[in-house]
């Protein structure tokens, strides 16, 4: 079930909300779980008992970690849930692309690769990324001794299978719900900031990302490539840049918001990305709940930057690739994270003496957003192979013959400009969430009621980041 | 929050109020919309689960072209007037059809079953009223289910015409294969209205045929209009995958997939002979069950109305349609080829549309003239010696 979606917005929520708050503490955290696993269950109902599954394996490797004090014994059932996660998401997400990858590799080889083998077929589940990331921070911050488990399974189900951010995020810990959970703060107030996150991040998906869609999926997955020129390319780039923020901190709006409708308070996501003055900046505004997860939970632990420069270099670079690789099974993702793992590197190396430090602030975003559209281009490309081929055409430097400036893209062209100039100029959904005015409750009101002439007055897509 | 309890709650109780009166027109909306306002012509409204068309449905009312609705733009809506007659089976023909032992079946695509035309002007109707033939509308279905069909098997008609258009040209629209196992469609004469429905047992089953009805949201047909006719005012609106254009002026409107045939003839040029090869067996076949077959391929509107399209103004763009009725001549298969009657009259007579302006099918007139170029070797067909 999506967001914008009719059951979502018209009978799901209103019905969940309308049981939920009449309802103690103690029974919303059931009803909020059995409605979360319904809401997974809408997109495929045997992914539930996945989910189950990494549900019980985890609440009962926190308990057992928890009472026990032998070190080897803890870090033996650590081992378990490790191995149940990462075997969950290696299986699911990343089976087909190991798969094709080997029977590339046999076939270069001049070998034989089993057809059984190729006619395997997995498919991802909706969140695995999310949930599996969520389910081993809560045991290793109990191996840590950071958290104590949760009271009992539905506490620690309702947890993982939130579902405002069970599919796409924000990664949540459970050190900074387990106290919500117990008593969620339900208040007029909250109530009002839930909705103004709620309708801003609907705005940004449907009435900026989706308007932004058809110009994207035209330049990369339709038609042939070839007619395309520099402009096109670059063009597309920005296009693609922009509706994916737009889209993926649209969803992290909603997700937000719908947590102060229940009571709950979810991290910060994104902090204006667009505005950062180099690779270090941006990861730390962007998807902001990996970052820090893969800071806390895998740059850390290898080391992280005591241990070395070299060391340091080979932390950032690993925690960067698979930074990448946690977005997809594709190379795309790998050389993506590679792409911004050596532009980290390149900051960290030169530190201060890092030329674009001495140049205005504007340049160095500048120059910020040519590195990160190079490197979208990537992360969009269906294979490397197209990746490549845009890059030829974009550095042909032949800016005649734009494909993508006719009038068939005004829309989508104007909704770029207005989206950027959001992105550069205004303030973020953070920094405009308090207080209460009629300007802007007027300007939700109407921002609510363009989004639903939009989303159902037209074909939806489906948000970005629920491949990864 | 710096604002007092008091106006957060009026804030919220705004935001809150329109959220609950839009959760509104979606519940209580949809029931409350008369049942046509969601649908755009009688092959939406009257589309059911397991067969063409629900069975006994009457459908009266303003019809809108199909591109005319792809487009989104209400301006573009050439309504006209429209009565749909589904009989027993769910098909397109008067209740009791069937029982008067057609001597002609129609089986094909929406060009068969008369999509946008009238009960009266259907093929099947001029057949019967000038002709004085019984005919059967078996629209939609392929040929290979009508051979299989226990209907026509236990009372098989003297002449089946096989209708399709253009586009879809292929094999699999004329296969028979002469082991596959009859099958029976049922017949509903009580599903006609509920009561009736419910008298007979039919409650579920009337349900089932009626569900779509209240599929649709109220959004999508009040919003989609403002928004894409305010764009298109803007000057922002976008044509949609499947438009290749609109003249905004007349209103003509042309189907992207009938230009992109065109462009690429090359794939269906090389498919006919294996096309003509399903004919000869499908042609053979029911000579051997006394049955004769008439082959019908109606040209796409783009392939008529070329000269309004640059990419193909100057290609033989009746090259696909040629060779492939030449290829059925060789065969000694009967077929029409109204592609050249379309050419002909658009040349006499260029006022006058042969398709819908917003649509992909034929008006009256392009009705009665595929009629007129079918009649004498239906007559022929129908002789017992020839």
């Amino acid at each position: 079930m999506l967001f914008p979606s009719h059951e979502f917005l018209f009978y799901f929520l209103p019905l969940l909300l309308a049981v939920y708050y009449p309802l103690p503490d103690r029974h919303r955290r059931t009803l909020l779980t059995a409605a979360s696993y319904f809401f997974y269950g809408w997109w495929n109902p045997k992914y539930i008992a996945l989910l189950m599954l990494s549900t019980v394996i985890d609440y009962a490797c926190g308990g057992l970690i928890h009472r026990t004090e032998d070190p080897r014994r803890r870090k033996l059932i650590l081992s378990i849930s490790m191995i149940s996660n990462l075997g969950l998401l290696a299986f699911f997400k990343y089976f087909m692309f190991a798969n094709r990858s080997l029977a590339e590799l046999f076939s270069l080889a001049g070998a034989h690769y089993p057809d059984s083998l190729l006619r395997v077929e997995v498919l991802l589940p909706i969140g695995i990324s999310f949930f599996t990331f969520q389910s081993m921070s809560y045991t290793i911050d109990i191996y840590r001794r950071r958290v104590t488990p949760a009271a009992n399974i539905v506490d620690f189900a309702c947890f993982i299978a939130l579902f405002p951010q069970l599919v796409a995020g924000p990664i949540v810990r459970y050190s900074s719900i387990a106290q919500q959970l117990a008593r969620p703060k339900i208040s007029l107030s909250r109530l009002y900031l839930g909705l103004q996150f709620f309708i801003i991040g609907l705005a940004k998906k449907v009435i900026i990302a989706d308007s932004i869609a058809p110009l994207v999926e035209t330049f990369f997955d339709a038609g042939d490539p070839s007619v395309y020129s520099s402009t096109d390319v670059a063009v597309a780039a920005v296009a693609y840049a922009i509706q994916l923020y737009f889209d993926f901190s649209g969803y992290s709006d909603m997700a937000v918001g719908l947590g102060y409708f229940l009571g709950y308070e979810f991290p910060q996501n994104f902090n204006s990305p667009y505005k950062s003055v180099g690779i270090g900046d941006f990861w730390r505004r962007w998807h902001m709940t990996l970052s820090y997860w893969l800071r806390d939970y895998l740059y850390i632990p290898l080391g992280g930057s005591h241990k070395g420069k070299w060391k340091t270099y080979r932390n950032l670079a690993l925690t960067m690739w698979l930074g990448g690789l946690w977005h997809g099974a594709n190379w795309t993702f790998v050389i993506w994270g590679a792409w911004h793992a050596l532009w980290l590197l390149i900051e960290h190396a030169a530190g201060k003496k890092w030329p674009l430090l001495k140049t205005p602030r504007a340049i160095q975003i500048l120059w910020t957003q040519i590195i990160l559209c190079l490197g979208w281009i990537t992360f969009r490309a269906p294979d490397f192979g197209a990746a490549i081929g845009n890059y030829r055409r974009l550095f042909s430097f032949n800016f005649y013959g734009g494909q993508l400036l006719t009038a068939q893209y005004r829309l989508p062209l104007l909704t770029m400009a207005i989206g950027a100039v959001i992105v550069f100029v205004f303030r973020n959904s953070w920094e405009i969430s308090e207080g209460a005015t009629w300007k802007k409750t007027i300007g939700l009101a109407t921002l609510f009621l363009l989004s639903l002439l939009l989303l159902f007055g037209s074909v939806g897509h489906p948000f970005l980041y629920f491949q990864f | 929050m710096a604002n007092s309890n008091k106006s957060v709650r009026i804030h919220l109780a705004i935001l809150a109020g329109v959220w609950l009166a839009m959760t509104l027109v979606q519940i209580i909306g949809v029931p409350l919309l008369p049942e046509d306002i969601v649908y755009f012509r009688a092959w939406e409204y009257v589309v059911a689960t397991d067969r063409p068309f629900k069975p006994m449905a009457v459908w009266q009312g303003q019809a809108v072209g199909d591109l005319a609705n792809m487009t989104g733009l209400p301006q573009m809506r050439d309504s006209h007037p429209q009565t749909f007659t589904v009989d027993e089976y769910g098909f397109r023909n008067p209740p009791g059809q069937y029982a008067r032992n057609p001597q002609v079946v129609l089986v094909g695509d929406s060009f068969a079953a008369g999509s946008q035309v009238s009960d009266e002007q259907t093929l099947t109707v001029l057949i019967e009223r000038e002709l004085g033939l019984t005919a059967y509308n078996e629209a939609t279905l392929l040929l290979g289910n009508f051979a299989c069909d226990k209907r026509f098997i236990d009372k098989p008609p003297l002449v089946v015409i096989a209708y399709y258009v253009e586009r879809d040209l292929s094999s699999k629209l004329f296969a028979v294969d002469p082991n596959a196992k009859p099958f029976t469609i049922d017949s509903y004469p009580s599903l006609a209205d509920y009561s009736q429905a419910k008298e007979t047992g039919l409650r579920q089953r009337w349900r089932e045929m009626n569900k779509n009805i209240v599929s649709r949201s109220p959004f999508i047909v009040f919003g989609e209009g403002l928004l894409k006719g305010t764009l298109w005012k803007l000057g922002l609106y976008a044509l949609p995958d499947k438009i290749y254009s609109i003249d905004p002026q007349t209103g003509f409107i042309l189907y992207r997939d009938g230009v992109t045939l065109h462009q690429h003839p090359e794939a269906k040029l090389a498919e006919l002979p294996s096309i003509r090869q399903t004919l000869v067996e499908a042609d053979e076949y029911f000579r051997r069950r006394g049955i004769k077959l008439i082959v019908i391929v109606a040209p796409d509107k783009e392939t008529v109305y070329h000269r309004m399209i640059p990419e193909i103004r100057d290609r033989n763009v009746y090259e696909i349609l040629d060779r492939f009725t030449a290829e059925l001549d060789a065969a000694g298969i009967a077929n029409v080829k109204v592609h050249r009657v379309f050419a002909d009259a658009l040349q006499s007579n260029p006022q006058e549309p042969i398709y819908w302006p917003g649509d992909t099918h034929l008006t009256a007139y392009g009705t009665r003239l595929l009629f007129d170029a079918l009649q004498s070797q239906l007559l022929d067909a129908v002789q017992p010696n020839k």
